[in-house]
Parts: structure tokens; sequence; C-alpha cells
């Protein structure tokens, strides 16, 4: 391999993530940097958590996305009385022409290249771990037949922070399979005149798709290996590795005194991946071919606030785990100098 | 890729470098020196001022005090050179850092050095030529300009600079010695105002002097030879070792000289300011007093044998008198008094505690001793705080009578004189006999 290859493909990998973005941006008005995380975990094989209030755009985001990419979208209205197999799918008897009857599976929504869960947390635990298997391995298991989903796979659910009533927290061993949480903000005033502009506008704005149809998954996962290609020296990972470990409340060095206060539970290695998987997104758009520890601590904000389980203590005190992480990457940067 | 291909930049890599960790070395250990000299340099100027010029006290607490901060400078320096100093392993990030090369040289010479497995990777021979084509970014001229630390190699000339000197000044500091006038009567009552140490009146103890019983001429006892800490400390004797090293042989301390006037008691020998003023008090002078001192002086001892002669007066029409007046020995023994209340057969010489046992404390302490001692002049003596507030109302006397008529006593004064001029007073007044009472 030439470096001249390699970096054409860094270059058309910058070119594509920046087209799929100019086309979202074309229909979600604002929302920049959560449109870019978003775009970050899907390039770095994760699925997304957006967190915000109702009508700010989450599902337009989602929408628009499947369209860009060019990809299959389902979304799932999750309620109270959703049941697993209305994710999963089921199996239902079907009678040939013959007269035979045999059980046929019935695919659900969950097999989609893009799949938003609206509003995950209305459901009950059973029916969110229904998506566990399908987020972790991507294949789901229906009466002892496995089922592969097809790749690429992206989950996008969305958590609505203000109605609680009704609602279920999502598990932890859920919230620790999303690569990255997204909060989404009111937009600001300017964006807001802009979307009361465009949204009621005669001709309302179109996404095109930046892939070809046929070609848009395999694409996507040629791009994808292209982000696990990126170079991570053994500084970098170390580094990822201690800002896990400065979120244990137990663990042996320069726990910063929020964690030990705060923090019940801390990140899991999957904290540590995704760390290094966004990490490696934003070094190909920065035109590296390694990552640095700027990214690392670009990513972590986004990467590890879901992880931690905080105790009564912090909930007493109004302290979020966005602002434990904040402290967790002083600390950490304070260790390596 | 061949390994040829890829080792070959690789090394000039790793070659530049080398180069570069020994030039940033080479100067943080410039700079480590010269803060070094520094911190020496100035605990060293310091340190000698207090020997000089500061007593034991000060010399004690501000050496010390001194001493802790140069150990404590020095061992931050030593921290500090310990963290700047680059080691292989430091090296590239430091490079890196500093030629802003976004992470490209350490993350290419860690991979070659810790997972050279990596070296087959997709993006690896990127990684090598961006770094190829950046190694003027960080050459070692660009990175480490060559010249010398200036903050700290100023730094270092000037304390030198102050120790040099500091020394080229020292015989300034030497303290010049004490005009002295001495009287053969006891001073009595003398109001100690006006005092100072370098204008200074002498006179025997009129009560408190304790006679010696000894044989005259008899060498006293060694000072510091008795328990209580009168042996000088170690850190007065490395004072006074300091100042002969600076202010030369002649200079002689002080404790050194009371025992060798004591010791020989047949002329003066070493000091040389003594010497003089020890002439000039057995020719009957007051040196380095003015006339109006001079009668100054002449007018307080008048008072002072006034008060004196009154005094015992008063006391033999009371049927009093001290143990000395009375002729009493030291065993308790009445024995014949010759004239002035000598004991018999003690001889004309002076006797060696006529100021009492010599203390041997030494010169530049904080403290006193007590001699009898007065004279004109001006400075601070701790004097009794003057009254605040209301009197505490007077008891009630049951013999008014007598009280109306009771002369008020005046306590006996003493002056206290540094220990420096002890030796000096001494061997004054040793060879004062035939000096002439103003």
């Amino acid at each position: 391999m030439t470096p001249n290859v390699a970096a054409a493909a860094v270059e058309d990998f910058r070119e594509t993530f920046a087209a799929v973005r100019r086309e979202v941006a074309k229909v979600v008005i604002g929302h920049q940097a959560a449109i870019e995380t978003i775009l970050v975990a899907f390039f770095a094989g994760g699925h997304a958590l957006i967190e915000g209030v109702p009508g700010i755009g989450k599902t337009l985001i989602v929408r628009s996305l499947a369209e860009a990419l060019n990809l299959s979208f389902n979304r799932i209205q999750f309620t109270v009385d959703l049941m697993p197999a209305d994710i999963t799918g089921t199996r239902i008897i079907n009678e040939g022409l013959d007269g035979r009857r045999e059980f046929v599976f019935v695919r659900g929504p969950v097999f989609a290249h893009l799949l938003l869960a609206d509003e995950i947390n209305r459901a009950t635990p059973k029916t969110q771990s229904a998506l566990l298997e399908a987020m972790a391995e991507q294949q789901v298991t229906v009466a002892g037949t496995t089922h592969p989903l097809p790749s690429p796979f992206f989950v996008l659910a969305t958590l609505n922070p203000i109605e609680m009533e009704g609602t279920y927290q999502l598990p932890e061993a859920q919230l620790d399979r999303f690569l990255f949480k997204v909060a989404l903000e009111y937009p600001s005033r300017p964006e807001l005149e802009r979307i009361l502009g465009d949204t009621t506008a005669a001709e309302l704005p179109t996404v095109q798709p930046v892939l070809a149809r046929d070609a848009a998954p395999a694409r996507v996962e040629e791009l994808r290996q292209l982000v696990r290609r990126v170079l991570v020296a053994p500084h970098i990972e170390r580094y990822a590795a201690d800002l896990v470990r400065l979120t244990h409340p137990g663990s042996d060095g320069e726990v910063p005194e929020t964690v030990s206060r705060y923090v019940a539970y801390g990140a899991s290695p999957r904290g540590g991946q995704a760390l290094i998987l966004g990490a490696k997104v934003l070094a190909l758009l920065a035109g590296r071919v390694h990552v640095a520890v700027e990214d690392i601590d670009r990513v972590a904000p986004a990467a590890l606030p879901h992880r931690l389980v905080i105790n009564f203590a912090a909930e007493a005190a109004s302290i979020h785990p966005p602002e434990i992480v904040a402290q967790v990457l002083a600390a950490g940067q304070r260790r390596r100098g | 890729m061949s390994r040829r291909s890829t080792s070959h930049p690789l090394d000039a890599i790793r070659r530049q470098l080398g180069r570069v960790r020994r030039r940033h070395n080479f100067r943080e250990a410039q700079r480590g020196l010269y803060l070094l000299v520094a911190v020496g340099g100035t605990a060293a100027t310091v340190g000698l001022l207090l020997a000089l010029c500061g007593s034991v006290r000060l010399f004690a607490y501000g050496g010390a005090a001194v001493a802790g901060l140069a150990v404590l400078a020095v061992v931050l320096l030593g921290r500090d050179a310990r963290r700047r100093l680059l080691g292989t392993a430091r090296a590239a990030a430091w490079a890196d850092r500093r030629g802003s090369l976004e992470g490209r040289l350490a993350t290419l010479l860690e991979i070659a050095g810790r997972d050279p497995g990596r070296q087959g990777a997709f993006f690896w021979p990127l990684l090598l030529e961006e770094n190829v084509r950046r190694l003027t970014r960080w050459r070692p001229e660009r990175l480490v300009p060559r010249r010398l630390p200036l903050a700290p190699l100023a730094a270092a000339l000037g304390a030198a600079a102050a120790l040099v000197a500091t020394l080229a000044l020292a015989p300034r500091l030497r303290p010049a010695p004490p005009a002295v006038a001495f009287l053969t009567e006891p001073v009595g009552n003398l109001a100690p105002t006006d005092l100072t140490p370098d204008r200074v009146l002498v006179a025997p103890a009129a009560e408190h002097g304790s006679r010696s019983s000894g044989e005259p001429g008899a060498p006293p006892a060694a000072p510091g030879a008795g328990a209580g800490g009168d042996q000088p400390s170690l850190l007065a004797r490395l004072q006074e070792h300091i100042r002969e090293r600076v202010w030369g042989p002649s200079w002689e301390p002080p404790g050194d000289a009371t025992r060798s006037a004591d010791a020989g008691r047949g002329g003066p020998k070493g000091n040389a300011h003594a010497t003089s003023d020890a002439d000039a008090g057995r020719t009957g002078t007051v040196p380095s007093v003015g006339s109006g001192s001079r009668q100054e002086l002449a007018r307080v001892a008048r008072a002072a044998r006034r008060t004196n002669r009154g005094n015992r007066e008063g006391k033999e029409a009371r049927g009093e008198a001290s143990p000395p007046e009375r002729g009493s020995g030291a065993d308790g023994e009445p024995e014949q008094t010759g004239t002035d209340g000598a004991a018999s057969g003690a001889g004309t010489a002076t006797s060696p505690d006529l100021f009492g046992p010599p203390t041997g404390r030494r010169a530049g302490g904080g403290e006193t001793f007590a001699l009898a001692l007065a004279a004109p002049g001006r400075g601070s003596y701790p004097m009794p705080a003057p009254p605040s507030g209301e009197p505490p109302p007077a008891a009630e006397d049951e013999r008014p009578a007598l009280a109306a008529g009771q002369r008020s006593e005046t306590p006996l004064t003493k002056m206290p004189v540094p220990p420096a001029y002890e030796s000096l007073v001494r061997r004054l007044f040793a060879h004062g006999a035939g000096a002439v009472s103003p």
C-alpha cells in the first residue's frame, strides 16, 4: 500500500462525511455539533442515544441521515405496551398453496440499516432488552433461530427528559451499548427564525442521497473499515485507559474527589472502546492517520457520561455526569503532564 | 513494503531526535548549573553577612534559615531538572509538541519501538512519509536555539558578584573599638541614661561586685569551664572562625581576649585596640572623649562618690555593714582587712574578679553580663517600662511618722555591656590602678 492510496482514502472519507453532513444540514437547522457526533458514532460502528425535548428535530435528524446515506430506515415508537416481538419480529403460521401450514418468520422493524427507537424509555425493560442483542451482536434470535441484521446497522434512540410519567429507566447494560449520548438543546434565536421560515414555505428542502442505493451499504462498511485502520499509539491507548479508570471510584491513582463522592459505578471497557473509535473518526476528519490526545478529549464528553452511574448524593447535590467527566478529563490531562 | 524502504527514513528520524535530545539536555544542564551557582552564591553572601554583622543568635537562626532555603532550592532545582531533562521515551513527545507535529512523531516512534507488527498497517507508510516530510520542522537548531540560558546565567553572575563584593567590603564591617574611661571607685547610683556601647565609663562594682578570696594574681577559672552552658556553642565558634578568616589574624574573639588578659595579666597581647585603650587608661587620660564629655564624666563620678559616701555613712550610723565591709571572708571567718577593705595579704594588684567572675560568654551574643558600668551617651537600654494608667492605691501606712522621714533608696544600677567589651573592660581596669579620677 503506497502512501498515496492511503491519503486518497482519507480524503475520500472526509469528503463523504462532509457531504452527508451538508445534506442533513439542509433540513435540520442548527444542531451542527450533535449531527457531527451522530455521524461520528455512525462511522465508528456504534449507536447513538439522543436526549432532547419533543419537537426539536430528533426524528428529522435520523430520517435525513438515512436519506443522505441512502440506507433503509425504520422507526419504532416505543410505548408501554410494546412487546419484544414487535421489534424483532415473530413467527406466524402461514398456509401454503398446497394447504400445508408452517411457521414463517416475519421480520420486525429492527431489520433495517438505520433504526429510530423513539422515546425508548417508554417501553418496559423487557422490550428495551429486545434491542440488546441487536445492538451488541447485530442479530436477533427468535424461537431459537438467529437472524442476522443487515449491515450497516445503526440504532438511534431518543429519550424524553421531561415526561417521566410512564417511563422506565434504561438499564445500564443497554445504556452501555450506545457509543455516544447526544444532548439536543433548544435552537438559538437565528436558528429558530430559519426553522420557521424554511419549514413553512411552499417548497420544503429535500435531502439528496450521497451514496448510490445499491452500493451504499458496502460503501459505508468500507468507510467503517477505514476508520478501524487508523493508527493508535500506545500512549494514546494508555491515556484512554487512564480516563476510564479515573471514572472508577474504587480504583487506585488520582481519582478526582467528585468521582469518589458521587459515582457509584464507572465506565466499562466499552467506554474505552468508544473513546478510541470515536477518536479515530475525528483523526480522519482532521486529515490524520493516527489518533492524537486531542481526539480523545473531544470524544470523551459524548462517550463517557451516560456510562456513569451516579449515587444519591450526586442527585441531591445536582451533580450531573458531564460535570464529572469534565473533572475526569482534567485529572487525566494532569496525569499525562 | 520492504524493510529497507521503511527503516532508512525511520533511522534518520531517530538520529535527528537523538540530536535534539542531546542539545536540549545540554542546555538544561547549563541552566541547572547556573541556578545552583546562583543559589550557592546567594546563600554564601547572606551567611557571610550574618556571620560578620549579626549576633550569635541571629547568625544561628538566620544561618539555619538560609541553609534550609538553600537546601530546599537545591531540591526543587533537582526536581525541576529531572523533569526537564529528556529521556529517550519522552523525547519524541517533547519534540512532537514543540514542532507542532500533532502526534505524528510520537506515534511513529512508539509504534516502531513497541509494536513493529503494526508497521504493515494500511496507514503506516503514509505516517512515515508525513514524518519525513516534516523533518525540517523540528530540526535541533529550531527546537533548541543554541544560546545561553540568559536568566539563570545572570542570576549566577549576580550572586557571584554579590559574594565577591561582600568579601571586598568585609573589613569595613569590622566593629570599631569603644572609647573607654574608667574610675577607681564605684560609680554608685548613676541613672542609666544616655548609655552607648561605643563610649563607656568603667568603675568597680559598689556593692554587688563579688570580692575574690583568692590570691591576687592567681589565674582565674577558665571562662566557660563551669557548668551551665557557658561553653561557646558550635555556631559561635563557627562565626568567630569566619570572622577570623575574613578580618585576618588581628581579629581576636572577645572571649579569647578575656582569657588571655586574665591569664597573662602581665600586659596586653593580641588586641591592638585594647592595648591602646589600656595605655591611655594607665596615663589617666580618657581616650576618645571630648572635653565636654570629660567634664560630664567628672561630674558624674563626683556625684557617684558623694552618693556612695552618703550611703556608707548612713549604714554606719545605723550600725549596718555589708559583709565585705565587715571583712568577712569567703569561708565566713573574720579576717583582718587592709586598706580599702581588702583582705589581709591580698596584695596590691587589682583583684581579677573585681567585676565579678568572668562569664565566658562570647561576643556577638544578644546577652549582656552584669558589670557596674555606666557612661553618658545615647543608646537604647532596657529601661523599666514607663507607668501606664492609674497607679494602684497605696497601702495604708501603719507608721506614717517614720515613712515621712525615710530617705528614698535608689537601686544601684548596672550598665549592661555587650560581651564583646568584657575583655577590654577588664584589661583596662586591671591596669588602671593609677588612673586619674576625674
